[in-house]
């Protein structure tokens, strides 16, 4: 045996032995049983993360669950936070999935804005939209006293008398009966003040948000639609709209209720009218700019019937922030066990803050805004020393444990928007898998058969050749750690085709060379040695889409670019160096007196 | 076992007739290109959203049509799914909606609601103004709409009215004599276009069994990035085989592969065309392996031209391709086969989801591999006798 021959066999050992030592996991977890895999889930669930570690890992498609890619909305960060604020997204992303539990989730960059997040196996896309997006920024605003607002509230009125005076409408409240005007009150004096932890009850009670209100189907019928009534949208031109008010001597004022402590109430119906208001040039211009107003999350029944919200003057300034949680975690609300609250504590520099905060503003309602809403407004009875408190919300249970999460987590440097989702169930994913392998078998049957038939003994090592091909394809798959998607099993049915090309031009040449009346030795050589180029040429071109495809392509397009790249070094390998191995010690001896090809 | 012993067709003879096949294809699909404007781009590229929806029972499409378009979602496009399966062709659907728009969805709705409960008026949506919603923060928008009539009722009776016509008002303000502004929640006709869809299927059809087998929407951003990614795809592929060949061949034989390249992509995209079948990423790729299969034939055979160009320096240039084709014809035809094999089992047993990507690969393996032998090698003999001419003639 010559010595590069030996070097040959020994490198084709190397290949094969690793290739199936790569496979081991899994084809140890394809061939475990359920019962023995449960069992072994009970006794030794490490071996199993293990062996799922090292198995080959199926893409979405396959094992199904959910692609999702985010974009950081960044217009509203300073230049020098936009920098970084991909990598915070992203680490703070990552806290909240694994503190979710999804099992191998993928969460990485794509590109300078977004963020690709694969949660394999996950069903309810609703909740896992709402983990990974929301912002869950928590800040507690001082809420303005009365005396202030006031002031804001008549100079808003000759503001608004003076710039809209002519064109206010002046409108009967018709609806909102009971929406008498602003009449400031007294101050209600303040019975029993209420602890931070026993916030002020905010309509925890009947009325649903109305927009939560299911669309009930409607028989629909797009003719009844004048096509054009709908061309005359004109979605982009702002509408020039005159302000309405009650009182033309008190625009703003009179839209309201009445004064509740430090809040005011305004009636469903004229909250559309007061935002617009609110949104008015003048009036923003003339809001001081340490304050601002905003809305509570929840709808209040009013004593007088209807539904209302409460609206705030806020100091603009973030008083204490969330940046410095350490916990946060949903329990029972004391007073109403079937509600949850989530309850928080913070750090040592937070809960020095906070207590800062709390000892300055004793007897002060403060908000607790959670991503630009107040979610609850406390008012602050005492200096709280510890760092610790609840906010309230009328939470589901799956919502209160998915905040508590996002808070511990931290909040996201910026809103990030969703660009793209895809869901796969889980039974359609096992249905491309079963469908997949099935014609893969059959295609690989009928190649075999087919190259025996037509190369006999020869097409028989190509075959081999071929099998060792899908061995190390697999092999490196497991090794490389990428993922098996359905494209991907396109890219090896297609290799498996493919793969016989190189050993057909081989044999192809041999018979040339055979019929030269050349001696078997001598053919083989010169086959392979012919060959050589032109297989080199060939699978390198073709390598050039497939890494190009790989460099373009997201998810499945990348699995079969992968397939298909390690699927042609490997028909290189197997084709110019094991089956000719085999050759070569077939006809070592020199006693063959014929080619079976 | 052995097809061709030593062939001796005369492939380069009969390149006036394959010049005029190959037009034809060429026409007939940029012409169907044109008919249809443009390729039908699946929702990677044009965005939207597409639903997957599995029964326990079958339905009637009709049926199902009637809940999409309730929903508002009257240009989506409904297909049965999984024909390969005929007994179970009725279970199994799929729902395309592409470019939503959330205004219009919101004026048709309440302008049918408007028609319905105060008729005769002569509603007139003048605009519609959107506020988007936040996906951060659950906030989830709303919609300013400003409705003009000949004159208005009753403002309170007709909202009351309307909200029995099943339309989510939040509020409707008189602005003028003949104004009236609508607040209504934001309908997330866009984002919410399948949760939407889900919800009303299983209100609609509460005794069946209904499982979602896959879900899909693309913002029309990313579409239009990916548009761009897969073109900036093609093309630097191309321009590395180009590349490739002219260092490892000569740069007639680059340009010989590249046209004959194109010319299997456009024709592979004219035949995807004339049976109304969707480009999707899918089909881009299976493109992109076209490309790499046809330019395997290709440089097979153009291995043997470099080849013979060295040993048959006598023989006439023409007459030396068709020899080396011929040489080359027992490899191409096996390697064709054997692939096309696969192909066939990935068409035919692949599933669904696989039978488009395996049809393109089928339709490529055939172009590619006349081509090789038809367009590419005669690019060489016209681009060497047009050398020789100008060479009398200069």
């Amino acid at each position: 045996m010559t010595r590069a021959l030996r070097i040959k066999i020994i490198i084709v050992l190397v290949v094969l032995l690793g290739s199936l030592y790569f496979l081991y996991p899994t084809f140890r977890l394809v061939t475990m049983g359920r019962e023995e895999r449960t069992a072994l889930e009970i006794d030794d669930p490490e071996e199993i993360d293990k062996l799922m570690g090292k198995a080959i890992k199926l893409g979405l498609d396959l094992s199904g669950g959910m692609h999702l890619v985010l974009e950081v909305d960044d217009s509203q960060l300073k230049d020098d936070e936009k920098r970084d604020v991909l990598d915070r997204a992203l680490q703070i992303i990552r806290n909240r999935v694994d503190q979710f539990g999804v099992s191998e989730p993928t969460i990485q960059k794509e590109g300078a804005k977004r963020i690709l997040v694969q949660l394999p196996g996950l069903q309810d896309a609703e909740r896992a939209k709402r983990l990974i997006g929301q912002t869950a920024m928590l800040q507690w605003h001082l809420v303005r006293q009365q005396e202030e607002v006031v002031g804001i509230l008549n100079k808003l009125d000759r503001v608004l008398k003076r710039a809209h005076g002519d064109s206010l409408i002046e409108i009967t409240p018709s609806v909102a009966d009971t929406a008498v005007g602003f009449v400031p009150e007294v101050p209600v004096a303040e019975e029993t003040v209420d602890v931070l932890e026993e916030t002020i009850p905010a309509a925890e009670e009947t009325i649903p948000p109305a927009e939560e209100t299911p669309p009930v189907p409607t028989p629909f019928d797009s003719s009844m639609v004048p096509e054009s009534l709908l061309m005359q949208q004109t979605p982009d031109v702002p509408i020039d709209i005159p302000l309405q008010t009650m009182n033309k001597d008190k625009p703003f004022t009179s839209l309201l209720m009445s004064f509740y402590r430090d809040w005011l109430i305004v009636h469903e119906d004229n909250i559309p009218r007061v935002r617009r208001m609110l949104a008015d040039p003048e009036v923003i211009e003339a809001i001081p700019e340490d304050s601002e107003f905003m809305w509570f999350d929840d709808w209040t029944p009013l004593p007088e019937g209807g539904r209302g919200k409460f609206l705030f003057l806020i100091a603009k300034d973030v008083t204490v922030s969330g940046a410095n949680l350490v916990n946060a975690v949903p329990e029972a609300d004391p007073q109403a066990p079937n509600r949850l609250l989530v309850r928080f504590r913070f750090n040592r520099k937070g809960a020095r803050e906070f207590s800062r905060f709390t000892g300055e503003n004793v007897g002060r309602f403060t908000a607790i805004v959670l991503d630009g809403r107040i979610r609850s407004f406390p008012v602050i009875r005492s200096k709280i020393p510890d760092g610790s408190g609840v906010i309230e919300g009328d939470f589901p249970d799956t919502e209160a444990r998915d905040l508590a999460i996002t808070l511990r987590a931290g909040a996201l440097p910026a809103p990030m928007l969703i660009r793209e989702e895809r869901t796969v169930g889980p039974s359609l994913g096992a249905d491309s898998i079963r469908m997949g392998i099935r014609a893969a078998l059959f295609g690989l049957i009928i190649v075999i058969i087919f190259m025996i038939i037509y190369y006999q003994l020869s097409g028989g090592i190509a075959s081999i050749a071929l099998i060792f091909n899908l061995v190390i394809l697999f092999g490196l798959l497991a090794y490389l750690g990428a993922a098996l998607t359905l494209p991907g099993i396109a890219g090896i049915i297609l290799t498996i085709g493919m793969a016989i090309d190189a050993n057909v031009l081989i044999f192809e040449r041999i018979r040339e060379e055979l019929r030269k009346a050349k001696t078997i030795r001598s053919a083989i050589d010169a086959g392979y040695d012919r060959a050589f180029t032109t297989i080199l040429d060939a699978n390198l071109t073709t390598l050039i889409t497939a890494v190009v495809l790989w460099q373009f392509g997201t998810g499945p397009i990348k699995g079969f670019a992968t397939t298909l790249s390690i699927g042609i070094i490997a028909s290189m390998f197997t084709a110019l160096v094991f089956s000719r191995v085999i050759f070569d010690l077939w006809t070592r001896s020199g006693r063959v007196k014929k080619l079976h090809i | 076992m052995k097809f061709f012993g030593e062939t001796h067709f005369n492939f380069t003879g009969s390149r006036n007739r394959a010049f005029v096949i190959s037009v034809v294809l060429i026409v007939a699909g940029l012409v169907s290109l044109a008919i249809r404007g443009g390729p039908n781009l699946s929702i990677d590229f044009e965005g939207g959203t597409l639903i997957q929806v599995l029964f326990d029972r079958p339905i009637q499409i009709n049926e199902l049509r009637d809940v999409v378009i309730e929903a508002g979602y009257g240009g989506a496009e409904i297909q049965r799914y999984g024909q390969s399966d005929q007994s179970k062709s009725e279970y199994e659907y799929l729902i395309k909606i592409e470019k939503i728009s959330e205004s219009e969805m919101v004026s048709s709705r309440l302008l049918e609601a408007l028609e319905a409960s105060a008729p005769g008026y002569g509603w007139r949506i003048v605009s519609v103004e959107e506020q988007p919603p936040d996906y951060s923060t659950r906030f989830e928008g709303g919609n300013l709409v400003i409705v003009e009539a000949d004159s208005v009722p009753a403002i309170e009776e007709l909202k009351e009215q309307i909200k029995e016509q099943g339309v989510g008002i939040v509020s409707a303000t008189q602005e003028t004599s003949t104004r009236v502004a609508f607040s209504l929640p934001y309908l997330g006709a866009e984002a919410k276009a399948a949760r939407t869809l889900i919800e009303r299927l299983s209100a609609y059809f509460p005794d069946h069994e209904i499982e979602v087998r896959r879900t899909e929407t693309v913002g029309p951003k990313i579409g239009e990035e990916l548009k761009n990614r897969a073109w900036a795809a093609i093309v630097i592929s191309l321009f590395g085989i180009l590349i490739y060949i002219s260092w490892r061949f000569e740069f007639k034989f680059a340009v010989g592969a590249i046209i004959a390249l194109i010319h299997d992509v456009v024709i592979t995209v004219g035949i995807f065309s004339m049976l109304d079948k969707e480009i999707s990423l899918a089909i881009i790729a299976a493109l992109l392996t076209i490309v790499g299969y046809s330019l395997n034939d290709t440089i097979v055979v153009f291995d043997r031209i470099r080849e013979n160009f060295g040993l048959r320096r006598r023989e006439s240039y023409e007459r030396m391709i068709n020899i080396s084709i011929n040489e080359s014809l027992s490899r191409t035809v096996i390697t064709s086969l054997t692939t096309l094999i696969v192909v066939l089992f990935l068409l035919f047993m692949g599933g669904e989801v696989i039978h488009d990507f395996a049809f393109a690969l089928m339709v490529g393996i055939i172009v590619g591999t006349y081509s090789s032998i038809y367009v590419a090698s005669p690019i060489l003999i016209e681009w060497q006798n047009r050398l020789s001419s100008r060479r009398r003639a200069g």
